[in-house]
């Protein structure tokens, strides 16, 4: 099935099944490979990105789902205020240990800020709590969270 | 400097020369994972040793020995090499070293591996070293063309200068090339009051690729021509492919192939999607091997017997057993710890191209040789046919030391042509581990009538890595990994016997996982000198440092947990504070740990206090940030960690199996690092060692109820129970 | 009893207005489940997601011991058919700054499915 996806503004033509993750068409067929695979199942978050500028899992987002909707992914969310400012603050707090879960932490917490520009911890647990960091670097994200709304 | 983008020179202009400069140009501009593997020594340009390269324009480039998975080693190792060099960080680029254990090995090991928190330890002089030297014919160089002393010119910032003309180390470059190199021992290295670069926080150089999605692991390879693959290996533990429905895997948009080897079947195809979709369609069956019937309850009740009869003796000093049988008051303890899997953020992955007479492969390991020898074993070449590149990791915790994966994906790659990345789903990834072992150990010990233990005995049982790994490291018997932490306690025992006896779970396959041995020996050695204390009616800080006379470096750091934990003040109802003190990875570390256990036994973390005593340390926003991941990496596994057999399968499956600690569930470390002159102890596993026991002395603490088995079993801590 | 040609008309219009509510298979519902399954049981165990035994005729966001998004807390409504349905089809566009991040389910028959089985699980 012949698709084209609307991604950081630029549209793809695909020619996939409709019941494919919207993860592999990034990742394998695109080459856009910022935004990773951790689990498949939707339970951690590597792959997050946006789609209309709400935060979706898409190892978990079939293709045929998108339709004409702005998928938004962490080559460009720098370009975006909440994406800009915390970029710089997680490199101002040193937040990255080995940084594979980074992408889709930072595509969760972009989406937070949009919507709670001043999130308190409860806010963070609930935005963040589906985003998975085997190194632990959750202390150091709630402070760049909290510095980025600042 | 993070993307390699170098700086023009004073002239303006980029050089390019015959091979080289053209040549490194190209490099730049290229990811990581494309750039060719330049010798170490160039036509031209300069290649004082294997660890720095200068051209002629001034890129610095450094080759780091160890492989970065997140514990800030690329940048600490840089700070090694620019300290003595004379370069900013920001002037430099650093690529991944190529297999070589005759350039790349880490002294303390013989081998290029990454683990057992020995980088720094094993590079802090000969990276040093490497610097100075490069450093002392730059200078040379330039104290020739200005015909002076060299001791009149200052190195700085990638310049040579005389306080008045300067020259770059790019013009310097030829001419340091053509002076015959000084003995690295020779060379004086900077007193570290001197140090403008180590010891001060600095920002990470592979930091701002991972913020914005340009950083590429071993996982995000991208190739001309290449396919992906995904595998299934068998579910039953060493079990075989029987059917695989061919027709309907093909039948599958997007899938190109269908490969089976002796143990898995790999369906290929232009995206993970279509081939994990041809991989379901494919209905695998297995044919279940000798494995089918290994369970968790026959393996604990294995290590139950066998831990009955003494073991092989690691430590016997006084007379452990006369004085247990005069003691005023005996306790006994057994503590088991379970088999635990790593679960990497980046699943397993490899991608591979295997010609007639090459095997390329791209990869995330913590053992660059070992992974060229294996791909070359199973390629059927020579290794020096075999290229590995290696990448940044997704996290290691030690899976990254094993190659299984890597030669499971070398055996799928012969039946392909052109190049395939071969991927493991999570589930795979979990059910295909090698886990950390489960230890079944028996304690005793006996106290005098002032409550001072005058007898310990400690036998451990479980299975040995190293007779597999590292013969060398089984010894008589003993495998010196299983007993780490024990028969070297940090406490002054005069009767101590420690022995370790070896029992192999069938099928299950173990290896390194974070903390190794000191991940679980500290957890019983210090529960079990907590259940002393508690015994003897004492403060169980008070009873540590008792026995920690001897060891001043191990009080200080117990002493200054314990004063920033507000040891002893007041905690409300149902709270409880746990310490524990350890001496591992030539480091001295101690946590307290406050935790509340609420009335359905669930135990809340609030707060963790650790103080670390690493000696001299490279990069100490790198301590801090070591001290709260590993932490955590422990942390998630006494509250959740536990891999279980039933039918010889792994019972976990994914993130919903094997749960992983959330933001909500993390509580804030707080680190405090002692500053000291000493030499330089390992950092990267310290803190995950020391966490298990720091909560659950602290459950102990606030509920009454030792924890002896882990992970923590709420159901034991309930209020009714 | 054969229908009249009225009555049939008035099915078919009851099809055309809303397709999505057709009945649902609830058979094929459980095996569209295990997409879910990972985050909710139909037991009364929470996981990542709060459990769905007995979500019919629910309130959003009252399970206890589920911490639950502001978001699904304001939103407040009882769980039905159409209520499920229409936040399946767009969880984020329902229910703005909701943890279950999983991307929607586009197919109004496979929602229908999915919703069957939960309902049967609800014992309605």
């Amino acid at each position: 099935m012949a698709v084209t996806l609307k991604i950081n503004g630029t549209p793809h033509e695909v020619d996939v099944d409709g019941d494919i993750p919207l993860l592999w068409v990034l990742r394998d067929i695109l080459g856009m490979t910022g935004t990773k695979f951790g689990c498949g199942q939707a339970l951690c978050g590597a792959c997050t990105v946006h789609v209309d500028g709400q935060p979706v899992r898409s190892c978990q987002t079939p293709v045929d789902s998108v339709g004409d909707s702005a998928v938004t992914t962490i080559e460009a969310i720098g370009q975006t205020p909440q994406g800009a400012t915390l970029q710089k603050a997680w490199l101002e707090l040193e937040v990255v240990q080995c940084g594979y879960c980074q992408s889709g932490q930072i595509m969760s917490a972009a989406a937070l800020l949009r919507d709670t520009p001043k999130p308190t911890d409860d806010d963070i647990d609930a935005a963040m709590s589906g985003n998975v960091c085997r190194c632990g670097t959750y202390q150091r994200i709630r402070a760049a969270i909290h510095k980025a709304a600042a | 400097m993070p993307d390699g983008i170098h700086t023009l020179d004073r002239r303006g202009f980029l050089k390019v020369g015959a091979a080289v400069g053209g040549g490194l140009a190209l490099t730049v501009a290229l990811p990581p994972s494309l750039r060719p593997a330049l010798a170490a020594a160039e036509a031209s340009g300069y290649a004082p040793n294997a660890f720095i390269r200068i051209d002629r324009q001034g890129l610095v480039t450094l080759v780091i020995p160890s492989a970065e998975m997140g514990q800030g080693i690329y940048t600490a190792e840089a700070m090694l090499l620019a300290e003595e060099l004379e370069v900013g960080l920001d002037q430099v680029r650093l690529e991944h070293s190529p297999p070589d254990d005759a350039l790349y090995a880490n002294p303390l090991i013989g081998a290029q591996l990454t683990g057992g928190s020995t980088s720094i330890r094993g590079f802090w002089t000969p990276l040093r070293q490497a610097g100075a030297v490069a450093r002392t014919l730059l200078v040379a160089a330039a104290a020739k063309q200005w015909g002076v002393d060299p001791s009149t010119l200052k190195a700085q910032l990638g310049k040579v200068t005389d306080g008045k003309r300067s020259l770059g180390y790019g013009e310097l470059a030829d001419a340091a090339a053509a002076l015959p190199a000084p003995d690295p021992k020779s060379v004086a290295l900077k007193d570290p009051k001197d140090f403008t670069i180590i010891g001060k926080p600095a920002k990470r150089l592979d930091t701002p690729g991972k913020v914005n999605g340009t950083a590429e692991f071993g996982i995000d390879t991208k190739l001309p021509g290449m396919k992906v693959a995904a595998i299934a290996i068998s579910p039953v533990l060493g079990g075989k492919p029987k059917t695989v429905d061919e027709a309907a895997a093909m039948a599958v948009k997007g899938v190109r192939q269908v490969v089976r080897t002796d143990e898995a079947v790999a369906v290929v195809a232009d995206h993970l999607g279509a081939a994990k979709k041809g991989l379901e369609a494919a209905a695998v069956q297995w044919d279940d091997g000798p494995n089918a019937h290994v369970s968790s309850a026959d393996i604990v009740h294995a290590l139950e017997e066998e831990s009955k009869t003494p073991g092989v003796i690691a430590r016997n000093d006084g007379d452990p057993g006369k004085t247990l049988s005069g003691a005023a008051q005996r306790l006994d303890a057994i503590y088991q710890v379970p088999f635990l899997a790593h679960a990497t953020m980046e699943p397993m992955n490899c991608t591979v191209h295997v010609q007639k007479d090459s095997c390329e492969i791209w990869v995330g390991t913590q053992v660059p040789t070992m992974a060229q020898a294996v791909a070359a074993q199973v390629a059927g070449l020579p290794k020096e046919k075999v290229q590995v590149h290696n990448h940044l990791l997704g996290g290691g915790f030690g899976r990254r030391l094993e190659v299984d994966g890597i030669a499971r994906a070398v055996a799928v790659a012969k039946q392909v042509d052109g190049p395939v990345k071969v991927v493991y789903s999570r589930e795979e990834d979990i059910q295909h581990d090698m886990y950390r072992p489960y230890y079944y150990d028996r304690f005793s010990a006996g106290l005098d009538a002032e409550g001072r233990p005058v007898a310990w005995t400690h036998r451990i049982a479980g299975s040995s890595i190293m007779a597999r790994y590292f013969p060398a490291g089984f010894k008589d018997g003993v495998d010196a990994d299983a007993v780490e932490a024990a028969a070297e306690p940090p406490y002054a025992f005069e009767n101590i016997r420690v022995e370790y006896v070896r029992v192999e779970p069938q099928g299950v396959p173990t290896s390194w996982w974070r903390g190794v041995g000191p991940t679980h020996n500290v957890f019983v050695v210090e529960s079990f000198i907590d259940e002393l204390a508690a015994a003897a009616k004492q403060d169980p800080v008070e009873y540590r440092k008792a026995l920690l006379g001897h060891n001043p470096r191990a009080l200080g750091v117990l002493t200054l947990a314990a004063e920033k934990a507000g040891w002893g003040q007041p905690l409300p109802k149902g709270r409880g504070r746990g310490v524990s003190v350890q001496f591992a990875f030539g480091s001295y570390v101690s946590q307290v740990a406050e935790v509340e256990v609420a009335a359905d036994g669930s135990v809340k973390v609030h707060r963790i206090v650790c103080a670390v005593d690493c000696g001299l340390t490279v990069n100490p926003d790198t301590i801090e940030a070591q001290a709260q991941g590993g932490a955590l990496f422990g942390l998630t596994a006494v509250l959740h960690g536990a891999i279980t057999f039933q039918n010889g399968r792994v019972e976990q499956a994914n993130f919903d199996t094997y749960l992983p600690m959330r933001i909500d569930e993390a509580p804030v470390i707080e680190t405090h690092i002692v500053k000291s002159s000493e030499a330089p102890g390992g950092i990267g596993e310290t803190a995950t060692a020391a966490v298990s026991a720091a909560v659950t002395n602290a459950v102990f603490a606030a509920t009454g109820k030792r924890i002896r088995t882990l992970p923590i079993d709420t159901d034991l801590l309930k209020s009714s129970s | 009893m054969k229908l009249t040609q009225w009555a049939l008309a008035a099915l078919l219009t009851a099809g055309a207005v809303s397709p999505a509510l057709a009945d649902g298979d609830a058979a094929r519902g459980k095996t569209l489940f295990s997409r879910c399954s990972s985050c909710h049981a139909v037991t009364d165990q929470n996981k990542l997601g709060p459990h769905l035994s007995g979500v019919f005729g629910r309130t959003a966001g009252t399970v206890s011991g589920y911490t639950y998004s502001k978001g699904m807390v304001a939103y407040g409504k009882v769980w039905d058919e159409t209520t499920l349905d229409a936040f399946l089809a767009g969880p984020n566009k329902v229910v703005a700054g909701t943890k279950m991040a999983a991307g929607a389910v586009t197919n109004p028959q496979d929602r229908a499915d999915i919703i069957a089985y939960l309902r049967e699980q609800s014992g309605r």
